[in-house]
């Protein structure tokens, strides 16, 4: 992209690529540690994988490097998935 | 008067290049939204008829034409073709393609290539559509939501159908990309996004709305597939399923997908009446953030599909409340568009008219969807056949009649031929009269009762059907003639000149019809915005020089 500021850098790459691996290490273990299928075990699995799309989203889609309206754009997303989110629970928590 | 400027004629984009294969792999966007354009009519023609033999059917009580399974089909793929063959790719596949990069005074949409992908895929998912005609128990009988659990238990072809719609949906996000980045990416240097015509903002709000909901059904149909392929057990109760989740994650596609029905619509709307009243748009920046407002809110009614369904008091009352709000900013633009007509110079063209109807039927379709909205007067009318009108009013009588309204206003632009006038205001007037009888005959039965997607009814509804079935006649009339009319006007109609309604956007300063690359000289653009009618005599300066 013409927008870019910095170069981006192999080593962050490979270190971002480290962490992934990591972090699919650790949603392993917590699948274990926390009972496969409860509300507990769902809720880590998320948050992890959520940490994981953060990074891929971040240093691999090269938005830390990109123009200011992207990382706009991507919050407001986000934002909307998470409304979505809390409105079906809404409906969950009192049905 | 200003000087006239003569141009020498270049080949229109219509002499470019000749044969079947120039056009079905064209890169050119105005070829593509032809291609789109001649595939919806006739898929319009088909949704038509089986509408047609629908209302036929339901002439009087009892079996008329067909059984009581075959009419059951019959409604959903009416349903399927016109929701996602017509109404979806109807005006940003056609007009959106054809008019976008024009008005931002461009030569193409951003990605060409993917925009020709994004018709192939159209391509194929109408033809596995069709295909479901052809083997097994026939075409879904499930209505085109796809409701479970019965569309997971149907013995009908509901997976194919499904697989179709999750093909067209992702030719529906490759549009919609593809707009975004040509908005950001390729306007004309001075164009500035509140200089921007009105209906570029229709196709942006658009197309986010088409770039982040569609996913979500196209996983959800795909979820219904992997239930019935493998037993799954996710929407089924009997498999430990829950079927309200399905229709939350359908609504909340299946909503704002309206207003991608909607939105560009009301950017045409935006555009045809200036052109008519010959001034300025009135509240250019209300009209342009409340197309942004109408997309943003429009993520957040979902629920109110679902007021009967069993969902928890406190969601409904959050979506009732959130639907009430999505009528300001609608409300905001009906306000603006009279208010420009309001001591215009008005020019009544068959465009206008169709402009003014939609707003008629579009009014009608607000108002009883404020009913709708409402959670206790929903319970009465939910799954009646006033549910269908409201739906028809806005859709048809707001999205197909603008289509059709665009279509007699870029149809001098399009093939630089002009149609005949009075035989389009008769179409008109017979479409509109139709129309309001059928949908308003059937307004009126559904408020007293009778239910929707039934094949057979009580006797006391049946003076009201008649009704309906023949306006069903008057307005199938109405459309034959006007697509008659258009048809032979191609061929017959008289030469068309750069500006024949005297518009001031992009548009009109490009050759009837356009050259390949779209300008032929540098296009003027207002300091004063896209509906600056002081400029008008500078863009009729422009003249087409004969070739030698």
């Amino acid at each position: 992209m013409s927008n870019h500021t910095h170069k981006p850098k192999y080593s962050t790459d490979l270190l971002t690529f480290l962490m992934l691996m990591a972090l699919t290490a650790l949603t392993i273990w917590a699948s274990f540690a926390t009972g496969g299928t409860t509300v507990l075990a769902v809720s880590v699995a998320m948050a992890i994988a959520t940490t994981k799309a953060f990074l891929v989203i971040r240093n691999f889609m090269h938005v830390k490097y990109d123009h200011v309206i992207y990382k706009i754009f991507i919050g407001l997303v986000s934002l909307l998935f998470l409304s979505f989110i809390l409105i079906l629970a809404l409906d969950y928590a009192y049905r | 008067m200003s000087e006239t400027v003569a141009y020498t004629v270049e080949k229109n984009f219509f002499e470019e290049k000749r044969g079947l294969f120039s056009w079905i792999f064209t890169l050119d966007h105005k070829r593509v939204a032809l291609l789109y354009l001649y595939a919806i009519i006739t898929f319009f023609l088909v949704g038509m008829s089986l509408g047609f033999l629908m209302r036929l059917e339901l002439f009087s009580p009892g079996g008329q034409i067909v059984d009581p399974k075959t009419y059951n089909q019959m409604f959903t793929f009416h349903g399927v073709i016109m929701i996602f063959l017509v109404i979806i790719p109807s005006i940003p596949a056609v007009f959106g393609n054809f008019f976008l990069p024009i008005m931002l005074g461009t030569d193409d949409v951003a990605f060409p290539k993917l925009n020709l992908f994004s018709w192939w895929l159209y391509v194929i998912g109408a033809l596995m559509a069709l295909s479901t005609l052809m083997f097994g128990k026939g075409p879904a009988d499930t209505g085109w939501t796809f409701y479970a659990p019965y569309s997971v238990t149907s013995d009908t072809n509901v997976s194919m159908l499904l697989l179709a719609a999750f093909v067209l949906g992702f030719s529906s996000i490759l549009t919609g990309l593809n707009f975004i980045v040509t908005i950001h990416r390729l306007r004309a240097p001075e164009m500035t996004w509140f200089k921007m015509p009105l209906f570029s903002w229709g196709l942006y709000a658009t197309a986010w709305i088409q770039l982040l909901a569609t996913p979500i059904v196209g996983i959800t149909l795909l979820m219904v597939v992997v239930e019935r392929a493998f037993g799954i057990g996710l929407f089924d109760p009997s498999l430990g399923g829950d079927p309200i989740l399905y229709q939350h994650l359908f609504w909340i596609y299946s909503h704002p997908v309206v207003y991608v029905m909607i939105l560009p619509a009301m950017g045409i709307i935006s555009e045809i009446i200036p052109t008519s009243a010959q001034r300025v748009i009135f509240g250019y920046k209300a009209i342009a953030i409340s197309s942004m407002a109408i997309a943003f809110l429009g993520y957040f009614v979902w629920g109110h599909h679902m007021f009967t369904s069993g969902m928890s008091g406190e969601a409904r009352i959050v979506f009732s409340f959130i639907t009430f709000l999505v009528a300001i900013p609608t409300a905001i633009k009906v306000f603006n568009w009279v208010a420009t007509m309001y001591k215009g110079s008005i020019h009544v063209t068959p465009n206008l008219l169709w402009s003014t109807a939609f707003i008629f039927n579009f009014l009608i379709g607000g108002l009883t969807g404020l009913i709708n909205g409402a959670l206790a007067a929903d319970v009465h009318v939910h799954d009646t056949t006033y549910i269908v009108a409201h739906f028809h009013y806005t859709m048809f009588g707001g999205t197909i009649f603008v289509f059709f309204g665009a279509l007699h206003y870029w149809f001098p632009k399009m093939w630089g031929r002009m149609y005949h006038v009075k035989t389009a205001n008769i179409a008109l007037a017979l479409t509109f009269i139709g129309f309001n009888v059928t949908y308003g005959a059937m307004l009126t039965v559904g408020m007293k009762g009778m239910p929707r997607r039934y094949y057979d009814y009580l006797p006391e509804f049946e003076f009201l059907n008649k009704i309906s079935t023949v306006g069903s006649w008057i307005m199938v009339i109405g459309l034959l003639l006007m697509i008659t009319n258009l048809i032979i006007s191609r061929r017959n109609g008289k030469k068309a000149p750069r500006n024949p309604w005297n518009g001031v956007t992009l548009e009109w300063q490009v050759p009837s019809p356009p050259p390949l690359h779209n300008f032929d000289h540098k296009p003027i653009l207002s300091p004063n915005g896209p509906y600056d009618f002081s400029i008008l005599e500078q863009i009729n300066a422009f003249e087409d020089k004969p070739k030698e």
